[in-house]
C-alpha cells in the first residue's frame, strides 16, 4: 500500500523527534540533489550510460579526514561508496558518535554538512552502503548530502543483519525510505537509484532465493514510487550459474513488475557482488578469484560489480589494496572490451548449459513468488511477513529469528549452489527433481560437508573447474605480464 | 555446590554461543554450532547481535562449560567490554569466555596486542574451532574430575542411576 503524503509527513516528524540531529525541510534536500547532480553524474546516469562493467568499491572509515583521503584514493572507481559503521546501522547513535576506529563512516552523527564535503571531494557519484534494518534517518541524511543511490531493503537488511527486528517493522521503515526516494525523484527530477541486497547472508545463497527476495523488494520500492532499481546478486563461483542468474534477473524482474505493478516500468540494473564468502589468504589465489568475478560479471552482462581486494581474508582492506583492486578490475574490463571475441567464444561454450540453468532459476523464482502472491492478502507487506512465518519464504543461515532458516544449501559436483533442502519453500515436484538430480551424491548434511562448501572458493577450487575460463585467464595474465 | 553438567550419559556438557551486539555475521557462528554439535556437545546458540547482558543471562540460565563468541566485524572489544562485569555480577566469574574471528578493524593486526587487549577484559582469544573444542574438553574433564571427587567424598551412595532432574536443582 502506498504511504499517503500525510502518513509520510507524520512519520518524518516522529523520525526527527528521536533523531540525534535537528531536522531540515525536504526542500533543502531537493535543492541539494539538484545542485549535486549538476556537478557530477548521478549513479543512475552512470549505470544508464555504462558501456562496460562498472567497478564500485566498498569504503568507509570512521574518521572524517581519513574518509576524505580514502575517497580521494579510490576516485578512479566508476561509482564510489560510503560504507556505514555497524553502530549507525543499528541506530545506536551514542556509540556511533563517541567510539573511534569503527568499521565504517557514521554519516548520520557526522551530519549533513560533513557528508556534503565528502561528496564534493570527488568527481564520481557516491552510494551509501550499510545494513540497517531501519535506514530512515540514514536515507534522509544521505539524500540531503546529495547522494543519489541508497542500498538496502526491508527483507535483505533485516534477516541477515539483526536478530530480533520484526519484518513488519523493517518493511514499514523501508517503505518510508522508498516513499522518500520516490518523492524526491519526482520533486527534484533527479533519478535516485535504490539498490537491494540480494547477497543476503553472503554464504551459499541459492540464486533463486536471492532473486526472489530482490524482486519482492523491487516491487515494494516501485509501489512507493521508486523509478530506478538495482538488483544485486552474490557470486556463487560457478560460471554457468553466475552468468545464468545475472542474465535472467532483468527479464524476471520486468515480468514481475509488469504483472504485479503494471505501468510502473522501473529502470532495472544488475549489480554483481564479487565473492562475498571466505576469501583465500594466498594473494595469487585471491587475484584469480577477483579476476573470475570480473569475467563472470562481463559474461553475465551485469551493469556494475562491487569489488573485493586481495586483503579480504585479513579484514577491512587498506586504501592502497582497495585502490589496486579497483584498477586491476578496470584493467581486466578494458582488456575484455578489446577482446570481445574471447568473451563471445566463452559464452558460446557455455551457452547450452546456461539455457538449462536459466530455466531452472526462472522456474524456482516463479514458483516461490507465486506462492507468496497467492497468500490472498491484498497488501504485499502482509503477504511477505506471512510467507516468512509460514516458511514459504526463507533464507539459509538467517541472523534473524524471523526467518526459519530451514532452507539448506549445498554445492553440486560442479560447484553450483543447489538446495539440499527446500525447507518450506513452495516448489513443485518437477523442479525439486531437477535440483536433486544435480545434487546426486549429496544426501547427508554434515559439518564437514558444509564447511567444504563454504570454503570452496578460498580453497581455490572452482578456479580450475572450467577450462574455458582458465584459457581466458591465462590469456589475460600472459598479456599483462608482457606489458609489465 | 554441585553443578550437574553431566546430565545424561550421552551429552558432554553445554556451551553457549553468541555474536556480539553490533555484529551480524552469522555463518561462522552457525558453523561453530554445527561443529560443536557434531563433536557431541550440547549447544545453546543465542544468535548474533546479542548484547553482554543477554549473553550473561543465557550463561546464568544454561550453566555452560564455556561461552564462545564469534566476532567478525572488528567491534569485538568495544561490544564485549562489559561482558566480564555482567558475568561476575551473576556470580559466573569462573565461566571462561572464548572469542574468535576477525577481532579488529583493518587488515593489519598484531595478534599479541589483540590477545592482551581482550585478556584485560577477561576474554580469551582462540584461533580455531578445533582449539575451542580442545579447551572446552579440558574444562569438561576438570569439571568431571571435581564432580566425581566431590561426589565420592560426600556420598556413600551409588549415584550412577540418578537422573538429570534429580541432580540439577542448584541454589
Amino acid at each position: 500500500m502506498k504511504i499517503t503524503i500525510d502518513e509520510f509527513n507524520d512519520k518524518r516528524q516522529c523520525l526527527f523527534q528521536t533523531a540525534p540531529v535537528d531536522d531540515w525541510p525536504l526542500e533543502e534536500t531537493i535543492a541539494e540533489l539538484r545542485s549535486a547532480s549538476e556537478q557530477r553524474p548521478t549513479v543512475a546516469s552512470k549505470l544508464n550510460t555504462a558501456r562496460h562493467l562498472l567497478i564500485q568499491p566498498r569504503s568507509g572509515v570512521s574518521d572524517h579526514a581519513g574518509m576524505l583521503t580514502l575517497l580521494g584514493q579510490l576516485q578512479h572507481a566508476d561509482i564510489g561508496s560510503i560504507t556505514i559503521d555497524a553502530y549507525t546501522r543499528l541506530n545506536l547513535w551514542e556509540k556511533a558518535r563517541t567510539e573511534t576506529r569503527l568499521n565504517g563512516y557514521p554519516l548520520v552523527t557526522r551530519g549533513v554538512l560533513l557528508g556534503r564535503e565528502l561528496l564534493a571531494s570527488v568527481p564520481i557519484p557516491l552510494e551509501v552502503r550499510h545494513g540497517s534494518p531501519n535506514g530512515c534517518l540514514l536515507a534522509e541524511t544521505a539524500f540531503a548530502c546529495g547522494i543519489t543511490s541508497f542500498e538496502g531493503g526491508g527483507i535483505s537488511y533485516n534477516l541477515p543483519y539483526c536478530k530480533d527486528v520484526a519484518l513488519k517493522r523493517s518493511l514499514s521503515d523501508w517503505q518510508y525510505v522508498d516513499r522518500l526516494t520516490g518523492l524526491l525523484t519526482e520533486a527534484s527530477g533527479v533519478l535516485i537509484d535504490r539498490e537491494g541486497f540480494g547477497t543476503l547472508t553472503a554464504v551459499l545463497v541459492p540464486p533463486s532465493t536471492s532473486i526472489a527476495i530482490s524482486i519482492l523488494e523491487m516491487l515494494l520500492a516501485v509501489e512507493q514510487g521508486v523509478r530506478c532499481v538495482t538488483i544485486s546478486y552474490p557470486e556463487s563461483g560457478n560460471l554457468v550459474q553466475d552468468v545464468s542468474a545475472l542474465r535472467v534477473i532483468p527479464r524476471l524482474a520486468k515480468t514481475h513488475a509488469d504483472q504485479v505493478a503494471p505501468g510502473t516500468n522501473p529502470t532495472i540494473f544488475t549489480a554483481m557482488h564479487q565473492w562475498m564468502g571466505v576469501f583465500p589468504t594466498n594473494q595469487s589465489q585471491a587475484h584469480k578469484l577477483i579476476s573470475y568475478g570480473v569475467l563472470a560479471g562481463i559474461a553475465g552482462r551485469a551493469t556494475k560489480l562491487i569489488n573485493k581486494t586481495t586483503e579480504e581474508a585479513l579484514g577491512l582492506p587498506t586504501a592502497q589494496a582497495n585502490a589496486t583492486a579497483i584498477a586491476y578490475c578496470q584493467e581486466l574490463v578494458a582488456y575484455f572490451a578489446e577482446h570481445a571475441d574471447a568473451i563471445d567464444e566463452l559464452c558460446n561454450q557455455i551457452d547450452a548449459a546456461v539455457n538449462i540453468e536459466q530455466s531452472l532459476i526462472e522456474r524456482e523464482v516463479n514458483e516461490i513468488l507465486s506462492a507468496v502472491y497467492s497468500l490472498g492478502t491484498d497488501d504485499l507487506v502482509s503477504s511477505i511477513t506471512r510467507a516468512f512465518q509460514l516458511g514459504i519464504l526463507d533464507i539459509p543461515f538467517p541472523a534473524s529469528r524471523h526467518a526459519r532458516g530451514a532452507v539448506l544449501p549445498a554445492r553440486d559436483s560442479d560447484g553450483a549452489i543447489r538446495y539440499l533442502n527446500y525447507g518450506g519453500l513452495s516448489v513443485s515436484p518437477a523442479t525439486r527433481r531437477l535440483n536433486h538430480d544435480r545434487l546426486r551424491e549429496k544426501v547427508n548434511f554434515s559439518y564437514a560437508a558444509i564447511l567444504k562448501d563454504v570454503y570452496y572458493m578460498s580453497a581455490g577450487n572452482s578456479l580450475q573447474a572450467n577450462c574455458g575460463r582458465r584459457i581466458l585467464m591465462d590469456k589475460f595474465e600472459e598479456s599483462s605480464w608482457r606489458r609489465s | 555446590m554441585l553443578h550437574a553438567h553431566f546430565k545424561t550419559e550421552t551429552t558432554l556438557g553445554t556451551v553457549v554461543l553468541a555474536g556480539p551486539e553490533s555484529d551480524c555475521h552469522v555463518v561462522g557462528l552457525k558453523l561453530l554450532e554445527f561443529f560443536l554439535i557434531e563433536m557431541g556437545w550440547d549447544v545453546v546458540n543465542i544468535g548474533v547481535c546479542s548484547n553482554s547482558r543477554e549473553i550473561a543471562a543465557a550463561a546464568l540460565y544454561h550453566d555452560p562449560l564455556a561461552i564462545c563468541i564469534s566476532s567478525q566485524n572488528g567491534h569485538g572489544l568495544k561490544d564485549l567490554a562489559l561482558l566480564r562485569d555482567h558475568l561476575n555480577m551473576h556470580g559466573l566469574a569462573s565461566v571462561r569466555v572464548f572469542v574468535g574471528g576477525n577481532l579488529t578493524v583493518g587488515s593489519e593486526k598484531d595478534p599479541n596486542r589483540v590477545r592482551e587487549a581482550f585478556l584485560s577484559r577477561g576474554l580469551e582469544v582462540i584461533e580455531s574451532f578445533e582449539q575451542a573444542e580442545e579447551v572446552i574438553r579440558t574444562i569438561a574433564t576438570s569439571w568431571r574430575a571435581t564432580y566425581e571427587s566431590v561426589v565420592s567424598s560426600e556420598s556413600k551412595y551409588d549415584i550412577s542411576h540418578v537422573t538429570e532432574y534429580e541432580l540439577s536443582p542448584v541454589t
